[in-house]
């Protein structure tokens, strides 16, 4: 998932290169030393990891031109990720988070880096209030025992 | 990224099966690199994190391969089932696809800064 504006950079850069190698693979003949299945694999390996950073790259645009009103959460396991995007949706960097917050810009890209895995609850509530968050409607929780 | 402690355990990606004759991964785990009785200079050991990015596929036996190589299905989920890592194929390191994952993988995504990778050739392993 791109978190900013220079991942957002690096990826369509890497998008490109992708694209590049699979044009110029297109054009080759196979080496004698690479046997036909292995062949066809580093194409498909290689188109697969392109079509996977272009969705990294849809996904940023889509979230930072607004398109999305609000992010969707499944499960409470996709709360990092939602505060992620909900901040990318509102226009945020994470200079504007940390300050908001009163944290330095390398906290909040260390907690986006490891999807919150050290944030404290109390931080995570912080965090939605900084972005001003609310749920659409109330979630029933349930036990699926 | 790869868990160590399953490679470590036994589960080993170089199974003579496989035999890859390179393989390139980011800064190597300690216990990774003596499984792989690699010598590393001093500055590239440490508990950095491991991760096995993509093998060569110039000279390997296709018909040996490990099938869970080839399913590239799911992205990856049964390599990252297995290895809790993922593993590309390529024609490394002056094939086109090769070069494009080099490069990729010698980019820090978080900070757009170079990061390193280790070459490792393989040996034995022949069948």
């Amino acid at each position: 998932m791109i978190k900013n504006e220079k991942q957002y950079r690096i990826t369509k850069a890497q998008v490109r290169r992708f694209q590049d190698a699979i044009s110029k693979l297109a054009k080759q003949d196979r080496p004698a030393n690479i046997r036909p299945r292995l062949w066809e694999a580093q194409r498909q390996a290689a188109q697969l990891q392109m079509e996977e950073l272009q969705q990294q790259v849809e996904e940023y645009e889509r979230l930072h031109l607004g398109r999305n009103k609000g992010v969707v959460m499944e499960t409470v396991e996709d709360l990092p990720r939602a505060l992620i995007r909900a901040r990318i949706a509102a226009g945020m960097t994470q200079e504007g988070l940390a300050r908001r917050l009163g944290v330095k810009p390398q906290q909040v890209q260390r907690y986006e880096a490891t999807e919150y895995e050290s944030a404290s609850f109390t931080r995570i509530c912080k965090v939605v209030q900084a972005l001003g968050l609310k749920m659409a409607k109330s979630v029933r929780l349930v036990c699926d025992r | 990224m790869v868990n160590q402690r399953r490679l470590a355990a036994g589960n080993s990606l170089y199974d003579p099966a496989g035999d890859p004759r390179k393989a390139y991964l980011q800064p190597a785990a300690a216990t990774f690199v003596r499984r792989l009785r690699v010598r590393l200079p001093a500055s590239a050991q440490g508990g950095l994190p491991l991760g096995l990015p993509c093998w060569d596929i110039q000279g390997v036996d296709e018909d040996a391969l490990d099938p869970v190589f080839w399913d590239m299905s799911r992205g990856r989920a049964a390599q990252k089932a297995r290895f809790l890592g993922e593993f590309f194929p390529a024609q490394l390191p002056e094939g086109a696809t090769g070069k494009a994952f080099m490069d990729f993988f010698q980019v820090n995504k978080l900070t757009g800064e170079p990061k390193g990778m280790l070459a490792i050739r393989l040996r034995g392993g022949q069948r």
